[in-house]
């Protein structure tokens, strides 16, 4: 069960989808693998934005980075066309090049053309878990067929959080990090969010304005990044999606993932809906527009989502030791404590 | 010795003409526009009018102000300045705003009001090219005339703006004269209109030149088939940029053929501007509006431009296929991405014809200090087309 649920934590105003995760929009799935034990742990992690059984889907896509977001392909194409058609996964960045040739194996096996409507190019956004591996070791360790488990993993319905998938070695406000999502209603639509949590000062950690610092939360190794994906079931256009990507990042804001020290941040906002299809001859698509005062409740999801996300990341987090280093988790009595709960 | 046998000598660069009997040798009394002279850029068709106004509804209106003539009199002219006025269709368009997007070349300019472009992709304002100094008024102008129109356009949030572009013009005009008011806008757009475009020395244009020729204001059109559908796709340009031995008309590099009939008397700066507006009744989202905007660069490429570092080369592209009302839920549509290459076609298409026909329309002009630009001489570039096997 998802531990917000489990302790009765509620976060922000909206309420939360069946599953209170990304998977609360129709189609998508999350898978992880974990690769490594003991003093090596790492992993990859797919945010897959529609079955692959389905061939060929291009959906509408829009991003907001802090310089530049990092490691990341596929989102040059995706900000000029403003569409994408690959499952997204999030990797240690040393392995970068390994699971975006995984992932055009997969995208051959759609259509060998590697067309942009079918897979191709693929979205593959790195991250640093480093601090709490030997880089080299990571390096060494994860394979192409890792990245097929994680995609064949990938469906829909509870989400595993805190340190599974890429999600194993983060640290994040002087703390264990990982990763985290939930998901809030707006209105007819929904807005889910899945987040890797790898920055925040130590002992910095905000959820609806109230501080959770405690002890123990001193752990400064690490980088300071943070990459999320956002979806919704609202038939929003590219530069609506970059505007909604933009409130998920104010969501990271307001618990201050996102800070002064922050050196890289990546938000990857879909819809779901449709875009085009190549295969029906057509001239015209037409699609509902989402109105002003649907979209504002659609940035309010986002931004609550975020925060949502990264405080059930946290919660979720078990303690890590590797030789003589440990790093703490976040403790259920300080959320309890939250106003409001 | 004739001209020409001159110029076969080398000597022409060298040798300052007197004004008048240039003007006597070179300038045939009609400018004419590129395909009147003989000459088609590209494949595809042009619309009725070879103009950003083929696209229905899409108004375009002039000011010029031309006044005086010798020694610099700050305040007094001699005035070469104006105002281009482009308005995407004839209703309140801060109530019907138009999907839209731009591209930035290079920066070094300034296309003001764009919030509401690049922030919601809406185009819900007219669009005014005048020269570099005269935004101010030239925004206030318009302002005012919107505000006359939408009594709620400052306290509905919207945050709509009226969009104002410049080019330098300071080589003929008395810049510092601030001889641009808002009224000036005013009237530029109210005097908006379909049908024919007048080019070359009008509106924001009139101080202008390119490749060291006068030049100024230029449009084109293309017809674009897709499937059972023709669109259109229509280009006005504000040309101010680019070096003599730069031009190239349809390939053929023109300016290194013609190097005389350079600017005469003061200094010309080097670094100079571009700013194009594109106009399509295609349903196009902003995304696909976009990359609309980055092939204008592609049709300035053909005609030469390197995009210098001085030159503020910006772009802005509307569809006026579909109308967004605001506040309200409705539908929208996007043009297939299967068609979307023919509409780039005729965006480098259209963009190269517009800046050649700003050349050929625009007509030597003198302005303060005696400082001339010289057109483009028509029979010249026939001549060397013609050599060249692209003109019969």
């Amino acid at each position: 069960m998802k531990k917000l649920r489990e302790l009765g934590i509620k976060v922000g105003h909206l309420e939360p989808g069946a599953f209170d995760a990304i998977t609360d929009i129709d189609g998508v799935g999350v898978g992880h693998v974990d690769i490594g034990e003991a003093d090596l742990n790492t992993g990859l992690s797919v945010v897959s934005p529609y079955p692959p059984a389905i061939k060929e889907c291009a959906l509408f896509v829009g991003r907001w980075s802090l310089d530049d977001g990092g490691a990341a392909s596929g989102l040059g194409v995706a900000e000029d066309f403003g569409t994408f058609s690959s499952p997204i996964a999030l990797a240690p960045a040393p392995v970068f090049g390994r699971v975006y040739e995984a992932m055009i194996q997969q995208g051959i096996q759609r259509d060998s053309g590697l067309s942009t409507n079918a897979g191709w190019p693929p979205i593959v956004l790195g991250l640093d878990d480093g601090a709490w591996n030997d880089a080299r070791r990571v390096y060494d360790s994860v394979r192409e067929q890792h990245l097929d488990r994680a995609l064949a993993a990938a469906v829909g319905g509870a989400v595993a959080e805190g340190n599974v998938g890429i999600g194993r070695a983060l640290r994040a406000f002087g703390i264990r990090g990982g990763v985290g999502t939930a998901s809030r209603l707006a209105g007819r639509y929904t807005v889910g969010i899945f987040v890797a949590v790898n920055g925040g000062v130590p002992a910095s950690l905000y959820i609806d304005g109230q501080s959770l610092q405690g002890e123990g939360m001193t752990e400064l190794s690490g980088p300071q990044e943070f990459v999320a994906v956002v979806a919704t079931d609202a038939p929003l256009v590219p530069l609506q999606l970059r505007a909604l990507a933009q409130r998920g990042a104010l969501g990271a804001a307001r618990c201050r993932l996102w800070n002064a020290h922050t050196r890289t941040g990546q938000v990857v906002a879909f819809s779901s809906v449709e875009s085009e299809k190549s295969t029906v001859n057509e001239v015209l698509r037409e699609r509902p527009y989402v109105g002003k005062q649907a979209l504002y409740t659609l940035f309010a999801a986002a931004c609550e989502a975020m925060e949502a996300a990264v405080l059930s990341a946290m919660l979720s987090a078990q303690p890590l030791q590797v030789g003589e280093r440990e790093l703490g988790v976040l403790r259920a009595e300080l959320v309890q404590k939250l106003k409001g709960n | 010795m004739d001209r020409r046998t001159f110029l076969g000598l080398g000597l022409g660069a060298a040798v300052a003409w007197p004004l008048d009997s240039w003007s006597a040798v070179t300038q045939p009394t009609k400018r004419l526009r590129l395909r009147e002279l003989g000459l088609i850029i590209g494949e595809l068709e042009p619309g009725a009018y070879n103009a950003i106004t083929d696209v229905a509804g899409v108004r375009v209106g002039h000011v010029t102000l031309v006044k005086g003539e010798g020694a610099l009199v700050v305040g007094k002219g001699p005035v070469r300045t104006g105002v281009t006025a482009i308005l995407p269709h004839g209703g309140v368009l801060s109530k019907e705003a138009v999907y839209a997007a731009d591209f930035t070349l290079n920066g070094n300019g300034e296309l003001t009001g764009m919030g509401h472009v690049r922030g919601r992709g809406l185009l819900a304002a007219p669009v005014l090219f005048t020269n570099t100094s005269s935004i101010g008024n030239v925004y206030d102008g318009a302002m005012g005339w919107m505000l006359e129109r939408d009594e709620g356009l400052l306290t509905r949030g919207d945050h709509i703006e009226p969009i104002v572009g410049e080019t330098w013009g300071d080589f003929l005009n008395d810049t510092a004269g601030r001889h641009v008011k808002p009224e000036h806008a005013r009237r530029a757009i109210e005097s908006a209109k379909s049908g024919p475009v007048a080019e070359g020395c009008v509106g924001g244009g009139t101080a202008m030149r390119a490749f060291r020729f006068k030049a100024g204001i230029g449009t084109a059109s293309r017809l674009v088939p897709c499937g059972e559908m023709v669109y259109t796709v229509g280009v006005l340009v504000q040309a101010n940029f680019g070096g003599r031995s730069q031009l190239l008309v349809d390939g053929i590099p023109v300016g290194r053929e013609i190097p005389d009939l350079m600017p005469e008397q003061g200094q010309v700066g080097k670094d100079k501007s571009m700013l194009v507006a594109v106009a399509t009744d295609a349903p196009l989202l902003p995304v696909q509006l976009q990359r609309l905007c980055k092939r204008v660069a592609l049709g300035m490429a053909r005609t030469g431009a390197i995009s210098t570092h001085g030159s503020g080369d910006l772009f802005l592209a509307f569809s006026t296929g579909q109308k967004v009302v605001r506040g309200e839920e409705h539908r929208v549509q996007s043009l297939h991405n299967r068609w979307i290459s023919r509409m780039h076609q005729a965006v480098v298409e259209s963009t190269e014809e517009a800046i050649l026909n700003s050349l050929t329309m625009a007509h030597t002009m003198t302005g303060r200090d005696g400082n001339t630009y010289h057109a483009l001489p028509l029979d010249r570039l026939q001549e060397i087309m013609r050599a060249q096997g692209r003109l019969k």
